[in-house]
């Protein structure tokens, strides 16, 4: 579903310093897979997810969505998949329901599917009473849920998400869980990334440690943390790796 | 304390590295400073002498007090790191402080601007002693405190009230439109004492006007060395400062509440055709228009001009034309009678209506508007070109339908000849396709995505920078109208126009996808 190879992504300073945030980055979600992704802050994780989803230029490597090349096609690779930011940043002059109508237009989300599908999804956030007001009036959590309701509403076949638990009331994880289920059965894969170690254990299958843009470990879940805990893992590897060099 | 704070938003403002953004404000505010003072050299030498001064500080008074109705809403309330500051030790007053003096600064800008080549005229052809130096400092200093003070309570004002009741915004728009249409009205008279006549009965008009307006008389008696006078001035500005920091700081934070609370619709009903699809031009169109009618800054800032085009073009109409000749300075005794005045003005109004097009510019501010945004936008399953086309249109089509109002008052009432008539309507769409692009190419050349407050979208290179060059081309036709006429000039300087404007517009959209996302 995703595929990147040899990914690389400098920053350059004021003063000519270039900080490399991501240094080849090779790595691939299968379909069906919840894949997550893991790192200290400034590891790069945002980096990579913003260049997968085309908000960001990389300086080398080769990103695939479902078999079609980012260089190639990026309408495309864009039209499949759906990110959405650690912190929503929204129109907050429109209304909830005017931000899901344009994001649907942009998608080509047909009408008939666009009514059903957003009382589906945000009739599960909780948030379909309030779709007629302006996103300005909304909280920080109902902004995410407006945030993830819009992702879903094309049905994307990947779906990228930054910290998506951050900001969520537990019924709205839940619900999310579920949605993200859905995706799976669907075929489709999640690439997440997250600082909570412990839901990345529970429901991700396959998962990726990185640190200093560069992979520490990468592939399923059960053969990264063996019989130790992912946090116990997380800490060798990246303290250990700190320490080694 | 406040100081500090200053100092903070005008580093995240004004970021030291863009040597290319810093000389171009600087180039675009010498070239100002070049254009007042061949007007102030010019009515200096005409014998208006104070009154210079004078009017440069009356005219300084009324763009502050416009500037500052549509700023009070993001300066003052609602910034985006409004929450951090309160949550900081320090006194709400001290925060009012740091936000007005963040006003402050941005206005003396244009003092120096008005009140130097003012000063250096009056005392260049009047010769009034080295006295002048101090005093025009202190004056410069001080000039714009009393009317940014009462712009921001009248913004303040109309921000509050827009946050009481439901459709606030367009209470908002209304209130922004009456103090602009006041402003215009006033600006008119102005323009009027400066061509009624010579130097001299300027300079009595002027002092009459003095007279009756209490800052003004004092500032007017400082100009002329009055050392009481200036320092009854500098008092009467600090004191207005102070008491607006100590008596607004009291309740800053319920006012902020009220301002900043977005009102909210009751349960959301679906309904049919709610949901009907568009296409994607539609889609970003739609967007865009939001963004805009969502931001009275932004909206009074880009379209300030369409407004006072639709006044005048109205003003034309439905005022005799022998007493609207003599506003916009034509001289009624060349063309004796109503039939010759019209005859006399109407191959200037294609330009004059292309000048007021041209100092409209959305695309100026409509890309750092997007803010952190754009990271999403660009995300989307839509080419750079579509998101640039939007943002393009938007500008074109709000001149449109300023243009078309324009036009069919003018056409009806002054029933041009067929060419004129053309010209009514084309030229001014040609500069605000000028303006569109041109706004956008340095919107992309100096993005400003990281603000804090919409107000310093508005301070940025990008639309500071095409304002002021859409003031400056659209003028063009008008010096070689001197010398060879109207028509010929027209005929020169149009496709000169257009040729410039499809350079723009091919800058601008070639390459646009790697342009756009470079721009994160």
């Amino acid at each position: 579903m995703l595929k990147i190879t040899n990914l690389s992504k400098s920053y350059k300073g004021n003063k000519g310093h270039v900080h490399k945030a991501v240094d080849g980055l090779s790595l691939s979600v299968r379909p069906g897979d919840i894949y997550g992704f893991i790192g200290h802050n400034g590891a790069g994780k945002t980096t990579t997810l913003r260049c997968v989803a085309g908000s960001l230029a990389f300086d080398e490597g080769e990103i695939i969505v479902d078999g079609i090349s980012f260089a190639e096609d990026p309408i495309e690779c864009k039209r499949r998949m759906a990110y959405v930011q650690d912190n929503p940043e929204l129109y907050d002059s429109l209304t909830a329901h005017k931000y899901l109508k344009f994001i649907a237009d942009v998608y080509r989300v047909p009408s008939d599917a666009l009514k059903t599908r957003v009382e589906y999804f945000a009739g599960g956030f909780e948030i379909l009473d309030k779709l007629g007001d302006p996103i300005g009036s909304y909280s920080h959590g109902m902004k995410q849920k407006l945030a993830l309701v819009a992702a879903l509403l094309h049905e994307p076949k990947l779906l990228m998400l930054d910290e998506p638990f951050v900001g969520l009331d537990p019924k709205a994880y839940v619900t999310l869980r579920g949605f993200i289920g859905e995706i799976r059965e669907r075929g489709g894969a999640i690439f997440f990334s997250t600082h909570v170690l412990d839901v990345a254990e529970k429901i991700c299958n396959r998962v990726a440690i990185i640190k200093n843009g560069k992979p520490v470990t990468e592939g399923d879940m059960q053969s990264v943390k063996g019989d130790a805990s992912l946090e116990h893992v997380f800490f060798e590897l990246t303290e250990g790796a700190q320490n080694g060099s | 304390m406040a100081a500090k704070l200053t100092l903070l938003y005008y580093r995240n403002t004004l970021k030291v590295g863009s040597r290319k953004r810093i000389a171009l404000y600087i180039i675009c505010v010498l070239l100002m400073c070049v254009s007042v003072a061949t007007q102030c050299f010019a009515l200096a030498a005409g014998g208006a002498g104070i009154s210079v001064p004078i009017l440069m500080y009356i005219s300084n008074c009324l763009f502050c007090l416009i500037a500052g109705v549509p700023s009070a809403k993001t300066m003052l309330f609602g910034f985006k790191d409004y929450d951090t500051q309160m949550s900081w030790p320090i006194s709400e007053r001290v925060i009012v402080a740091s936000r007005i003096s963040i006003f402050l600064i941005a206005e003396e800008i244009y003092a120096f601007l008005l009140l130097i080549p003012a000063f250096s005229a009056y005392a260049y052809f009047e010769r009034p002693g080295w006295h002048i130096l101090p005093i025009a400092v202190i004056l410069t200093l001080t000039a714009p405190i009393i009317p940014s003070v009462i712009g921001s309570i009248l913004g303040g004002f109309v921000a509050w009230l827009g946050g009481k009741v439901r459709g606030g915004n367009v209470l908002q728009y209304i209130g922004l439109a009456v103090v602009i249409i006041a402003s215009v009205s006033f600006s008119m008279m102005l323009s009027h004492f400066t061509r009624s006549g010579a130097g001299s009965a300027i300079a009595e008009d002027v002092k009459a006007l003095a007279a009756r307006i209490g800052p003004v008389g004092l500032f007017s008696g400082a100009a002329a060395g009055n050392w009481g006078d200036l320092l009854l001035f500098a008092l009467l500005s600090v004191a207005v400062c102070v008491l607006f920091v100590l008596i607004f700081g009291r309740s800053f934070r319920r006012m902020n509440s009220v301002v900043t609370a977005v009102a909210t619709r009751g349960k959301f009903k679906q309904k049919k055709g709610l949901w009907k699809s568009s296409g994607v031009l539609v889609a970003l169109l739609k967007k865009e228009f939001a963004i805009l009618f969502g931001s009275p800054l932004y909206l009074i800032n880009s379209t300030i001009g369409l407004l006072i085009m639709v006044i005048i073009s109205a003003v034309l109409v439905f005022v005799p034309i022998s007493k609207t000749a003599g506003v916009f300075g034509i001289p009624a005794d060349i063309l004796p009678g109503s039939e010759g005045l019209i005859a006399y003005m109407l191959p200037y109004i294609p330009i004059g209506l292309g000048w007021f097009s041209a100092i409209n510019c959305t695309t100026g501010m409509s890309i750092s508007i997007e803010g952190k945004r754009l990271s999403s936008i660009v995300a989307l399953p839509v080419k750079a070109s579509g998101i640039l086309l939007a943002k393009f249109l938007v500008n074109i089509i709000i001149n449109l339908a300023a243009i078309v109002i324009c036009g069919i008052l003018i056409t009806a009432r002054f029933r041009p000849p067929l060419l004129i008539a053309v010209e009514i309507f084309a030229i001014p769409l040609l500069f605000s396709w000028f303006i569109a692009a041109l706004g956008l190419r340095m919107n992309m050349w100096f993005p400003k995505l990281d603000w804090t407050s919409e107000e310093q979208v508005k301070q940025s290179a990008s639309a500071f920078i095409t304002s002021f060059a859409g003031m400056i081309f659209a003028i063009l036709p008008i010096m070689p109208a001197i010398f060879i006429g109207v028509r010929a000039a027209m005929l020169w300087t149009m496709p000169v126009v257009a040729l410039v404007s499809v350079l723009f517009t091919l800058l601008v959209f070639h390459d646009s996808e790697r342009k756009l996302i470079n721009l994160i």
